[in-house]
């Protein structure tokens, strides 16, 4: 049976918040997952998340394009199991297994260094995304998503089991980063102000008191057990050794006049931090030293890693490069 | 030199000229008065004839395109725009000076004529709005605020708005320097039901709109209705240039005749008809519209080509020494009946081109045939009783300076004679068909439509036209828009399997070559999706949750033109990189090729779905789509007659037709049948241009075979023999292809305006080919030998043929001096029709003889 429903009158009474899935139509067939379609400007099209594998360039993004490169100028568009919009990709040590995971909780696998991927998790009726997710080895891996979300395989993705960490899952706030610091530790950003660690791989989940109470969107290595975070509205925070000093007043403000949001960060071979995020803004931190330019196409950017000489960012308009003599800016 | 004796007695012919022949011969006096009255009263009618254009008689209202762009037009706006931009020289747009410009303009815009307010659009209406993200949420407002002071601090505010609102780019220069206004015409004013006065509404965007010009900002109005001026002035320029083509002709007619005074008639006649021509269209109801205004040329050229065969014909009789009652009587039995029937042949031809379902052509057709009509009195009556009254007055010193000049051109003639030997008789067929074929092989290239930018109608150096270049390098939208219509059941946007298929739909077209972006509802509900998002790209998506698609889409209004209010139908906007016929198709081609895999899928996920319950509920939507436009158009014609609002709701066939739409309304949301979207094409300038090519290409073959159809039967019912019909016909066949093959090489496209050339050009050319045919046949038949026969038929028709080809090709080559530019593209193909057929009548014509006719000995 089809409800009709008086939209106006529901966008009234609904709130953000409200559950979702009260939404589904009783009844209705189950939604099939649909292959991509190759499509010439994938490479020009809403792109979330890039990655180096060792051995080849991968991107993912809108409408289950995943795209390769050898080179960073030219894309090939592989074939993707679904149309979901894939959010983030991650590569084991090797460059031959990996995962990309998307919404609808989409998760796809590939063992041939991302040339084909098979489907291990379609879940439209959930309604919920994930949002990245942090490879540990060929075997293991960790996704996070929105609504409190964290799963953890340790067979190569036959079983996807909920992490149990109530501490930090029960408020079902989104989870938008996952991380590994370079001490080996995980670190998990969020919604509300949301920051979590875990000391043993991921076992166990220590809640962080916070300095801020919007969202953080990613979190990057500063050396050792140092961690820095970036949220909304330029919001940028420092802790040298967040599982040990956990006060709210451990986080060290960043000075930034730049209010545009950044939501993909990455370390530089020469020590820098790199963020991307709204209107095409790069931010270039260096020690307590920060750095802004525009990407030419001045549309949002998600991600970004150092590639060549210079960046390699994609968002709004696809694959994004900056010829970043590093030191000119 | 004994002219033939004209008719074979007891013929068809001979019949039909007896009964004619003392009707017009006989009361020549009563008939000369009848007809100077005829032509008084006529001309008094063309005195009042009126311009009418109209947008809706220039698309094929029947393709069924065009029934989904008059099935949306109250809801997504139609093809009849009008874009007005404001481009300033240096600086930005955020100013004192600019904006009070833009607004003053905008106001302007809202009292034009015709103008749809609730579609007029720029920074300054409310129906731009922008969006924001902000900690804890979003706010919206308008681009300029409600309360804007000319103060930097609003500007800064209203820069910053134009930003969030995303409209850089369309409402906005994508560098900032200039600002457009959108909006759009109703042809029939939905108060007092009249028609809209196009160019009253190009006139008052010259002097209200174009005004705001000066030295730092320019001014650009694009839009059918300034089209419509444009041509209008330019027209008045061709009434120039008919006047420039009689007096050529004139003086030409005078070295050809060697009299001032014989040159008068074939002038005047062809001018009487021209008078008749308007009268009889004015009589009749129709205006003139300014893309026929060459039908009056057609007209004259024709016209003058009989005249002179017949004033020719005249000389050649009294040099036997006739007196000119006779030999106007002479001429009259031998050019009458091949002259009427290349007449007829003619307005048949023109007739033909009325297959075209689109009504401005169609009234060229009626117009045409009016002007072949009145040729025929003109030419076949009134010349010959007005030749009995002409007195040549040094009979002997006229024939004397006609003998002196034949002397030089007989050699000539003779040397032409060759052609009729058997071996240059083949190679001149055989240089036909090689050009025919080339012409074939090249005739594959010509496009449809037309590949320049803006409007084929104008120079691309004229003013509209470097509008829109302007509009063009400064907007990111260009002008050339196909809008398709998805149509699916109320309330649909609220669910993510409709709106996933739009968007897929409009990013699939993305990627075809020369869809250049889009816009459509899935698009901005996205944008919305991430706003909520704080921004998010990760976010930047539609959301399966119906509560959260519903916040999407609530802040995108009806007037943004991307949803109907029910929301069962929406538009997207496919902004082209040009409007050249292959890329119109390629894109055309692609939404087909998408809505069939998607309505495949659909029904594959879907199997509680059916295809015929899915073409029930489409054919019902275009039922009601139908009573409504039946019941507009019939209550806009009574408020034109004057009915009140209580008189229209009175109306029992008003009433009948309301009652009828409410039920099949009723019936069509009853069917709740889960369907696959429907990708309905389109509207906007691009989908009128897309239908309008179908129709072109689609009956271009139909009208070139049904012209050519009635040619062969009003050749075969005059000559009844192979011979005639062959030798007359593939001359004009490989003229026709030729103009295919010239139309490739010189990038002229198929459309609207040079389809009747290409058809006509074969009936412009049959009257040479029947004049040569006709003597020459006449002289074989009393046994003169084909060289002898063909000798004579150059002396007596073929010297007129070759005159008035001439004349004709040298006339219209002014036309490619016009500001139009389909008036010199059709001058281009008529010069070359003119001469073409020329050549083919005199030279291939006799040589198709050689072989085809049946010889005496010898």
């Amino acid at each position: 049976m089809k409800r009709r429903i008086r939209w106006l009158m529901v966008a009234f009474a609904a709130s953000w918040a409200a559950p979702p899935a009260m939404a589904q139509d009783e009844g209705a067939a189950p939604i099939r997952p649909r292959p991509a379609e190759i499509q010439p400007l994938a490479p020009q099209s809403l792109l979330l998340d890039v990655i180096n594998t060792g051995r080849r360039l991968v991107a993912v993004g809108d409408r289950g394009h995943i795209l390769v490169s050898a080179d960073g100028n030219l894309w090939a568009q592989v074939e993707a199991p679904v149309r979901s919009a894939l959010t983030a990709v991650q590569f084991a040590k090797g460059g031959e297994a990996g995962w990309a995971v998307g919404h609808d909780a989409v998760i796809l696998r590939t063992v041939d260094g991302g040339a084909t991927w098979s489907l291990q998790n379609f879940e439209p009726e959930l309604q919920r995304p994930f949002l990245d997710l942090l490879v540990l080895d060929a075997d293991s891996a960790i996704v996070v998503g929105s609504y409190g979300m964290m799963r953890r395989t340790d067979d190569g993705g036959a079983t996807w089991t909920q992490v149990d960490a109530p501490e930090v899952l029960e408020d079902e706030f989104h989870l938008n980063s996952i991380t590994r610091l370079d001490d080996g530790s995980l670190f998990v950003a969020g919604e509300m102000g949301l920051l979590a660690i875990s000391p043993d791989k991921g076992k166990t989940w220590i809640r962080l008191e916070s300095p801020y109470e919007s969202s953080f969107f990613g979190a990057v290595g500063t050396g050792g057990p140092g961690v820095m975070i970036h949220g909304l509205r330029g919001t940028l925070y420092t802790n040298r050794d967040p599982l040990n000093q956990r006060g709210a007043d451990a986080w060290q403000p960043i000075e930034n006049d730049n209010v545009a949001t950044m939501f993909g960060s990455a370390r530089l071979d020469d020590g820098r931090t790199v963020m991307v995020g709204l209107n095409g803004v790069v931010t270039l931190v260096e020690g307590r030293q920060i750095q802004h330019f525009r990407s030419a196409r001045g549309t949002p950017l998600s991600a970004v890693i150092g590639f060549g000489d210079g960046l390699l960012a994609v968002g709004e308009s696809g694959v994004q490069r900056a010829p970043l003599t590093l030191s000119e800016r | 030199m004994a002219a033939p004796s004209t008719v074979e007695a007891g013929s068809l012919q001979d019949k039909i000229l007896k009964v004619v022949e003392p009707l017009i011969y006989g009361p020549r006096k009563i008939n000369l008065v009848i007809l100077v009255a005829l032509t008084l009263m006529f001309a008094w009618f063309a005195s009042g004839t009126r311009v009418d254009a109209g947008f809706d008689k220039s698309i094929p209202l029947d393709h069924p395109y065009m029934e989904i762009y008059k099935h949306y037009e109250a809801e997504f706006g139609g093809a009849n725009t009008v874009l007005v931009a404001l481009i300033q020289k240096d600086g930005n747009i955020y100013n004192e000076k600019f904006l009070d410009k833009l607004k003053a303009a905008t106001d302007e815009v809202f009292f034009l004529p015709g103008v749809d307010r609730s579609r007029v659009s720029s920074l300054f209406t409310p129906d731009v709005r922008f969006i924001e993200v902000v900690e804890g949420g979003f706010r919206g407002g308008n681009v300029i605020p409600a309360e804007y002071q000319p103060t930097q601090e609003y500007f800064d505010i209203i820069r910053e708005n134009v930003g969030k609102a995303g409209i850089i780019g369309r409402y906005t220069t994508v560098d900032q320097r200039g600002a457009m206004i959108f909006a759009e015409l109703l042809e029939t004013d939905p108060v007092t039901g009249e028609k809209l006065d196009y160019r009253a509404v190009a006139q008052q965007l010259e002097e209200t709109i174009r005004q705001f010009e000066d030295d730092e900002i320019e001014v650009h109005i694009l839009g059918f209705a300034k089209v419509i001026g444009d041509v209008t002035d330019a027209a008045m320029e061709v009434v120039l240039f008919f006047f420039v083509a009689l007096a050529l002709t004139f003086i030409l007619l005078i070295v050809y005749l060697g009299s001032f005074k014989l040159s008068w008639l074939p002038l005047v006649c062809s001018f009487v008809a021209v008078i008749w021509e308007f009268g009889l269209l004015t009589l009749t109801g129709f205006g003139l519209d300014p893309f026929a205004i060459l039908v009056p040329f057609l007209i004259l050229s024709v016209s003058v080509s009989h005249g002179v065969q017949y004033t020719s014909s005249w000389v050649s009789e009294l040099a036997t020494g006739k007196n000119s009652h006779d030999a106007s009587l002479e001429t009259f039995r031998r050019l009458a009946i091949p002259g009427t029937t290349a007449l007829i042949t003619d307005a048949a031809g023109f007739l033909t081109i009325a297959l075209i379902p689109i009504d401005v052509i169609r009234e060229m057709a009626i117009n045409a045939t009016y002007g072949m009509v009145a040729i025929i009195i003109t030419n076949k009556i009134l010349m010959p009783i007005w030749l009995t009254y002409i007195s040549v007055s040094d009979v002997d010193a006229f024939l004397q300076k006609q003998g002196a000049r034949e002397a030089v051109l007989n050699p000539v003639f003779r040397a032409m004679t060759v052609v009729t030997r058997p071996l240059p008789a083949a190679i001149v067929i055989l240089l036909a068909a090689s050009a025919f074929g080339w012409a074939s092989w090249k005739g594959k290239d010509m496009i449809y439509g037309d590949a320049q930018a803006g409007v084929p109608e104008l120079r691309p150096d004229s003013r509209y036209n470097q509008d829109t270049a302007a509009v063009v390098d400064n907007f990111a939208i260009g002008t050339d828009i196909l809008k398709v219509i998805a149509e699916t059941s109320p309330d649909a946007c609220i669910r993510h399997d409709v709106m996933s298929q739009i968007d897929r739909f409009a990013w699939t077209l993305q990627n075809v070559e020369g869809v250049q972006s889009y816009v459509s509802l899935p698009w901005a509900a996205k944008q919305v999706t991430a706003a909520f998002n704080e921004a998010s790209p990760k976010h930047h998506i539609l959301p399966r949750n119906q509560y959260v698609m519903v916040q999407a889409i609530t802040p995108i209004p009806t007037s943004s033109g991307l949803l109907n209010p029910d929301c069962s139908a929406m538009a997207v906007f496919l902004f082209m990189a040009d409007h050249k016929a292959t890329t119109i198709t390629r894109a055309t081609d692609a939404v087909k090729d998408f809505n069939a895999r998607n309505a495949a899928e659909y029904y594959e996920d879907h199997p509680e779905a059916n295809a015929a319950d899915c073409e029930a509920r489409t054919a019902k939507r275009r039922a009601f789509g139908n009573l409504r436009l039946e019941l507009r158009r019939l209550t806009d014609k009574m408020r034109a007659g004057g009915a009140t609002d209580a008189e229209i709701d009175a109306d029992p066939k008003v009433q009948s037709l309301r009652e009828d739409e409410i039920v099949a309304v009723e019936t069509w949301k009853n069917m709740t049948t889960d369907c696959p979207v429907n990708f309905a094409l389109a509207t906007a300038n691009v989908g009128v241009m897309a239908a309008t090519n179908e129709v072109v290409k689609d009956k271009e073959i139909q009208v070139v075979l049904f012209v050519y159809l009635v040619i062969v039967v009003f050749l075969f019912i005059s000559f009844r023999n192979l011979a005639g019909v062959l030798s007359i016909l593939l001359p004009l066949v490989v003229v026709s292809q030729l103009i295919y093959g010239l139309m490739a090489l010189t990038d002229i496209g198929m459309k609207v305006a040079t389809l009747p050339v290409a058809a006509l050009a074969v009936g412009i050319g049959i009257d040479y080919g029947i004049y040569i045919y006709s003597t020459i046949e006449e002289f074989v038949r009393k046994g003169k030998s084909l060289t002898e026969a063909y000798y004579e038929t150059l002396r007596m028709t073929g010297k007129p043929v070759i005159f008035t080809g001439l004349v004709l090709t040298g006339s219209v080559s002014t036309w490619l001096l016009s500001g139009l530019q389909f008036q010199a593209d059709m001058g281009v193909l008529l010069m070359f029709a003119f001469f073409a057929n020329m050549l083919g009548a005199i030279f291939v014509c006799p040589a198709i003889c050689r072989y085809t006719m049946k010889l005496p000995q010898g």
